[in-house]
């Protein structure tokens, strides 16, 4: 019954309702679309570049971190490998050698970050397969390098051309070699496809003169964003004297700050989305309640309950605004998963910014359950809020003088 | 005793001691027996509306008391008014008397809901009251579907659906035409007389008060004439 009336009764001015319902669906909307495109470009990125090259944990030698040189390697060590591999949620776990070198073909030189790795553990991670661009990829044995696409373009190499990486290796011996061109790689990152050699790690090691080395283990787990659940179980087991292990919040800590910065300065909008939404609710509650003086008066002079009457004018505070977030979740959906599928790529000087951030220069969103419910929540608390005004009205009504008005 | 409302020197004062105290009730002392059908009458400001709604607990006295039956009504507070409205207390007002966005079987319901009714109940009740106002055609309209007097009708109908001790009705023909009045006293007269509703009702209109059978006179506050026919 009571819900009948609160039903009804939202309907009686239904242009003022249509209107209330539409800033509500708009800052829902709005709001929905700002954490939405936040967290596909930031969270895609991370996502992304965790687990197609940078992993959810490293392990290294203490301090390599900090100082990332050769010297500062450590020896490649199977039992940790599979000590670390068999913990719990961790997924794959993969050995890297990693130095820099400058890269030759014709006239052309580049400064190039050069990586050995298990092509067939890699396939958890960086997934030669997946990203081949151009040509093949490397086997274990191989005396053959792949490239980042563009870096390939930049020293306009193509497949099957020879190129000569010269470097410094373990203990500042000189490092250089010749190396077949097999194949090219095309990662979701600007900055590897720019930069990146990929090489077998046995093949690494002799290059850099650094026989059983390693820079270190990246590990891959079953949560992007709690990489602490398997870390804990891994330092119990390591040696942390020798060893640092470290989630990638930590070692991309600007990437994390930049997240922040980004979140907090859409909340300010948000904020500002939400209070006017939440004006709007109020002013129509408070032009409702006015209206209907004479109507509550009515009411309780024929023996309704305060309490009954309270309960109908809350459900109409909330039915009201339940609507608007269900209508604008309803909207902001197929347009947010729309373009999730049909990323819009960036052009000119954004798509500049971008790149520059390592970011790829696309509109990503996501569709995360939980930035509609978390907004759907925290619109319904400030509701919640503005439904103490009736509350307080009208336990402290009096039916003769709510009449006379 | 068969009074159903009792009032031992009821007052009610305005800013009292000021310059500008009014004495809206200044000690009346009336008893209304059960089966009456009584009319309040009186200028202006003279206290009536004052009188029926210190009576229908919608309202405290500064001085004097009233009972309803048994009930010292004007000693229970608040939300024991409320709940005693719902369960003895028929009201019928001036004008606007519905709850607008239910229909005129709802509208009579409603009371019975309140009273949590049993569903059958309700059903037959709702009905039976209806027709006995003339509207059984009308149940599922708005009030804003029926004219004045209907919406008139349909609130007595619902006045009466709690089964209450009386009937308060403050002007109930203030805002209607003289057939649609005097359907709605014809209404009123028939219930009182077939099922001995007790009506309570103020007025300014001659020809309501040539159909009361008592007419109590109220002037600055005081009874000054109460004649039975
Ligand atoms: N809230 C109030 N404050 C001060 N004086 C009031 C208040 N309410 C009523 N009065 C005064 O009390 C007196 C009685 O008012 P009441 O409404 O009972 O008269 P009434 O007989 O019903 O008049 P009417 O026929 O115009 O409806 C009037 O003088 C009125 O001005
Ligand atoms: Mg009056």
């Amino acid at each position: 019954m009571i819900f009948r009336l609160a039903w009804r009764n939202i309907w009686r001015n239904k242009r003022r309702t249509f209107i209330t319902l539409t800033s509500i669906m708009m800052a829902v909307f709005l709001s929905n679309f700002m954490i939405s495109l936040n967290e596909g470009v930031f969270g895609n990125m991370m996502d992304t570049m965790t687990r197609t090259f940078l992993g959810h944990v490293q392990v290294h030698q203490n301090g390599y971190w900090e100082d990332q040189i050769l010297d500062n390697a450590m020896e490649a060590d199977d039992e940790l490998a599979n000590l670390m591999l068999s913990t719990k949620h961790v997924i794959a776990v993969t050995p890297r050698l990693e130095s820099f070198g400058l890269a030759s073909f014709k006239e052309q030189t580049k400064a190039t970050q050069v990586v050995g790795v298990d092509p067939e553990l890699e396939s958890e991670l960086m997934d030669l397969e997946k990203h081949l661009y151009e040509g093949r990829i490397v086997t274990r044995e191989d005396n053959a390098i792949m490239l980042g696409y563009k870096l390939a373009a930049d020293l306009k190499a193509v497949i099957g051309d020879t190129l000569v990486i010269i470097g410094q290796g373990y203990h500042g011996v000189s490092a250089a070699g010749k190396y077949e061109i097999v194949g090219f790689l095309k990662l979701p990152s600007p900055v590897l496809n720019r930069r990146m050699i990929v090489m077998p790690l046995a093949l690494s090691q002799y290059l850099f003169s650094a026989e059983n080395l390693l820079t270190g283990y990246t590990l891959l787990v079953d949560d992007t964003d709690r990489p602490e659940k398997a870390t804990a179980g891994i330092i119990r087991q390591v040696d942390t004297s020798k060893y640092e292990v470290m989630t990638w919040p930590e070692l991309m800590p600007e990437m994390v700050q930049m997240r922040t910065t980004k979140v907090a300065g859409s909340f300010i909008y948000i904020g500002i989305l939400y209070l006017i939404a939440g004006f709007g609710i109020f002013a129509t509650i408070l032009m409702m309640m006015a209206e209907r003086s004479y109507e509550f008066g009515i009411m309780l002079s024929v023996g309704m309950a305060r309490s009954r009457l309270i309960l109908m004018m809350v459900m109409e505070t909330l039915l009201i605004t339940i609507l608007g977030i269900l209508a604008g979740s309803v909207l902001s959906y197929p347009a947010l998963y729309y373009m999730k599928v049909n990323p819009v790529p960036l052009g000119g000087v954004a798509a500049k910014t971008y790149e520059d951030m390592g970011i790829e220069p696309l509109i990503m969103t996501s569709t995360d359950i939980s930035i509609f419910v978390d907004n759907g929540l925290f619109l319904f608390l400030i509701s919640c809020l503005i439904a103490l005004y009736p509350i307080i009205k009208i336990w402290k009504m009096n039916p003769v003088e709510a009449m006379h008005k | 005793m068969s009074a159903v409302i009792r009032t031992n020197n009821l007052q009610k004062y305005y800013n009292p001691g000021e310059p500008l105290e009014v004495r809206a009730l200044d000690g009346v002392t009336l008893e209304i027996e059960r089966g009456e059908f009584t009319a309040i009458v009186g200028p202006s400001g003279s206290g009536k509306t004052t009188l029926l709604n210190i009576i229908g607990g919608l309202d405290h006295q500064t001085g004097g008391t009233a009972h309803i039956g048994d009930t010292e009504i004007t000693a229970l507070n608040d939300n024991q008014l409320i709940d005693f409205r719902l369960h003895n207390i028929g009201f019928v007002f001036q004008a606007y008397n519905l709850i607008p966005v239910l229909t005129a079987k709802e509208n009579v319901e409603f009371i019975m809901l309140l009273q949590k009714r049993p569903k059958a109940e309700r059903d037959a009740r709702t009905e039976e009251l209806l027709t006995e106002v003339g509207l059984a055609d009308k149940m599922n309209n708005r009030p804003m579907e029926m004219s004045g007097g209907q919406q008139q009708r349909v609130a007595v109908a619902r006045a009466l659906a709690s089964k209450p001790q009386f009937v308060l009705a403050d002007e109930p023909t203030a805002n209607l035409d003289s057939q649609s009045t005097a359907d709605l006293l014809d209404i009123m007269a028939e219930l009182n007389q077939k099922e001995h509703v007790t009506f309570l009702f103020s007025t300014h209109d001659q020809r309501v008060i040539d159909r009361a059978r008592r007419v109590v006179t109220l002037e600055d506050g005081k009874i000054i004439s109460d004649v039975r026919k």
